[in-house]
């Protein structure tokens, strides 16, 4: 009976490292502040041995399709498992991590604008849509978030690097 | 204690103290309903108010926020997939599903008339329990509170669906995650990699943003229409149904308001847990739902609303008997009461008894007018599931990325919800449950603190300890319950076959 490894065994694995680092990191702590971190780790990585086991049977791997419901929770669709799907997907994250960058190179007052501009942009949606919303978005931010709740966004790095922000 | 209720009664009814409870109910439907955006927000940005205000007026503004602040965080669970607030993610298990087939307007009335009812049963049971609130809480000692903790832990299981065992090790992930930071009994840094940004901890709202909101949203993208791509139908009749489906199950709102009472009456345990709960309990007991929760059974979204605006009234027991504040959002309520010169503690049961009934006549009728005020609006909530992912993404992102940071005012909340959005996606993708991770950052701190405290006082003999015996008899069911219910209905399917 061999073992197959499949790529959702990533996710047990990297799960297994991490308790073991729990374990390992509060080895040398005092009594108070490991007690809890080991019975905790300890039970956890027993439980994902168990589990890794599990996945890697030739029985259990023929066993886990793509869902096709739609619950908030676990499921996966298989319209998201498709090329498509995932060419979506991938697109979507790296708006998502292009606007974390923007946030932290421009600050929120100009990424949260034009991440919405260039996005409705990109999605050819209609003009007096594309430029309403990134002004509600932009006038939002400031309006509501500084002026009335006074929550300090943070200039973006590059506003500091050029000195333009005291 | 008849002539201190009718005289909080008047005193809230009193114009100018009924419109800032109106004012407190606005702001708490809109401003407090946005991710991230908490009543404490709402609350500390009005204190300085109360310097000008008298004792009732004080009390109408500033509870009114806090306690109508869970009806309205449903808004955005259902229809978006992101929780307005600690109390609301239980709502989204249920009620995002709902809004996915066309039933957000159902899914909006259901959650709002049973947070009304749920807001009511909680005034109700702290009507009651002011004579005998004493006794009550100093039955119990740290083991028993921990045991406590362990039922919500046990729930995890139920949460897990059809994968218990990856449901137990999400929520140990959990309670790790809650480790990271300064370690309170012994002041040392744990698994903090020495970086100033983890000696706080991971917070609860970044993490809860990126775990929900960032995988909805990839999947909506992946998908290419709305968050319903099916007929809204008759909104109007949604609407109706949602509040008939609230009286029909009365039983569980009972139920589940129970639960939610008890859990504001343990400090430190609060919305977000007693969500959890409710759901967890609702999901044991009711009929088939193991198989529909989670697909958008309507009493999953009753169950959570019920017991998260019914937790309110059980939180101002400790706050009223002991001075014990049952949240941060009632620390700083203590604030403004002191502000207006009014200790918490055991004055406000002797001789300041009228203003605890006007708190006590708050979350009532501030159930009611926000639930009003909510199905009111329902059409016009339930219209924006419509809205096409191209225009939904961007202002969700945008909302996501705000509320992240609100919370605290780092930068680096943003890197962790896009970390856990990232991590929530490939949980999704391989199969394993989110919901017991939240769990377990929100229950991980106390059910430490309870363990050491009881490990210090009793050594390993806490075990055994009656109340510890009872609780564990119930846990125990609690655990098995579910697997037992499985057998029971395959034997019986097995019978009607043969």
């Amino acid at each position: 009976m061999g073992l197959k490894f499949q790529p959702r065994s990533l996710l047990t694995v990297t799960l297994i490292i991490f308790f073991i680092y729990i374990v390992a990191a509060s080895w040398d702590m005092p009594e108070k502040a490991k007690l809890y971190p080991w019975v905790i780790g300890l039970v956890a990585l027993t439980l994902l041995v168990f589990q890794l086991i599990r996945e890697l049977l030739p029985s259990q791997v023929k066993a886990t399709p793509a869902t096709q419901e739609t619950g908030a929770d676990v499921d996966f669709t298989d319209e998201e498992a498709s090329a498509a799907g995932k060419r979506r997907t991938l697109e979507l994250f790296a708006w998502i991590y292009g606007f974390a960058l923007s946030l932290w190179l421009l600050g929120f007052y100009i990424a949260i604008p034009v991440m919405v501009f260039s996005y409705l942009l990109r999605h050819r949606e209609g003009w007096i849509i594309t430029l309403t919303m990134p002004t509600v978005a932009g006038l939002a931010t400031w309006g509501l978030f500084d002026n009335l709740l006074h929550l300090p966004f943070p200039p973006g790095v590059l506003f500091e690097y050029f000195g333009l922000v005291s | 204690m008849i002539e201190a209720a009718i005289e909080g009664f008047h005193g809230i009814f009193h114009w100018k103290a009924f419109l800032l409870m109106l004012f407190g109910i606005l702001i708490s439907s809109t401003l407090v309903a946005m991710p991230g955006i908490g009543s404490k927000t709402a609350i500390a940005l009005l204190l300085p108010i109360a310097f000008v205000l008298n004792k009732f007026e004080a009390v109408a503004l500033i509870v009114s926020i806090w306690a109508v602040s869970n009806t309205a965080n449903s808004i955005t669970s259902i229809l978006f997939s992101v929780p307005g607030g600690g109390g609301s993610q239980a709502t989204i298990m249920d009620g995002y599903p709902m809004a996915k087939k066309g039933e957000a307007a159902r899914a909006l009335s259901a959650s709002f008339t049973s947070s009304a009812l749920g807001g009511i049963i909680g005034a109700v049971v702290l009507l009651a329990a002011i004579p005998v609130l004493r006794p009550l809480v100093l039955l119990l000692g740290p083991p028993e509170f921990f045991m406590l903790v362990m039922i919500g832990v046990a729930m995890v299981g139920a949460l897990s669906g059809k994968a218990p065992l990856k449901g137990i090790v999400v929520g140990a992930f959990g309670l790790s995650i809650s480790m990271i930071g300064v370690h309170l009994l012994t002041g040392i840094h744990r698994f903090t990699l020495d970086q100033l940004y983890l000696v706080d901890g991971i917070k609860l709202v970044p993490m809860t943003i990126g775990l929900f909101a960032i995988p909805e949203m990839l999947y909506m993208a992946s998908k290419g229409t709305g968050i319903s791509d099916v007929p809204l139908g008759d909104l109007g009749r949604g609407r109706r149904q949602g509040i008939k489906d609230a009286f029909t199950h009365w039983w569980l709102i009972v139920r589940c308001s129970m639960i939610g009472v008890w859990v504001g009456i343990i400090p430190g345990l609060g919305s977000a847990v007693a969500d959890w709960f409710a759901y967890g309990h609702a999901k044991q007991t009711c009929k088939g739902a193991r198989e529909t929760f989670g697909t958008g059974d309507v009493r999953g979204v009753i169950a959570v609303d019920a017991s998260t605006n019914a937790k309110e009234g059980g939180s101002l027991i400790p706050t009223l008997a002991f001075g014990i504040p049952g949240s941060s959002t009632l620390a700083l309520i203590f604030g403004g009461l002191v502000i207006v010169g009014i200790t918490p503690g055991k004055d406000m049961l002797t001789k300041d008894l009228d203003v605890t009934f006007s708190m006590i006549w708050l979350l009532l009728f501030g159930s009611i007018f926000t639930s009003i005020l909510c199905i009111a609006f329902t059409r016009q909530l339930a219209m924006a599931t419509k809205l096409r992912p191209t225009l939904m993404i961007p202002m969700i992102l945008a909302m996501a990325v705000i509320g992240s940071f609100a919370a605290a005012g780092h930068f680096e909340d943003v890197l962790v919800m896009v970390a856990f959005g990232t991590f929530g996606y490939f949980m999704r993708s391989a199969g394993w449950p989110r919901p017991p991770m939240l769990l377990g950052l929100v229950l991980g701190p106390i059910a430490e603190r309870y363990m050491w405290t009881s490990v210090q006082l009793y050594g390993l003999g806490f075990l055994i300890r009656p109340g510890v015996l009872i609780i564990l008899a119930l846990l125990l069911i609690s655990v098995s319950y579910p697997a037992l219910q499985d057998r029971w209905s395959r034997r019986n399917d097995s019978k009607g076959e043969a």
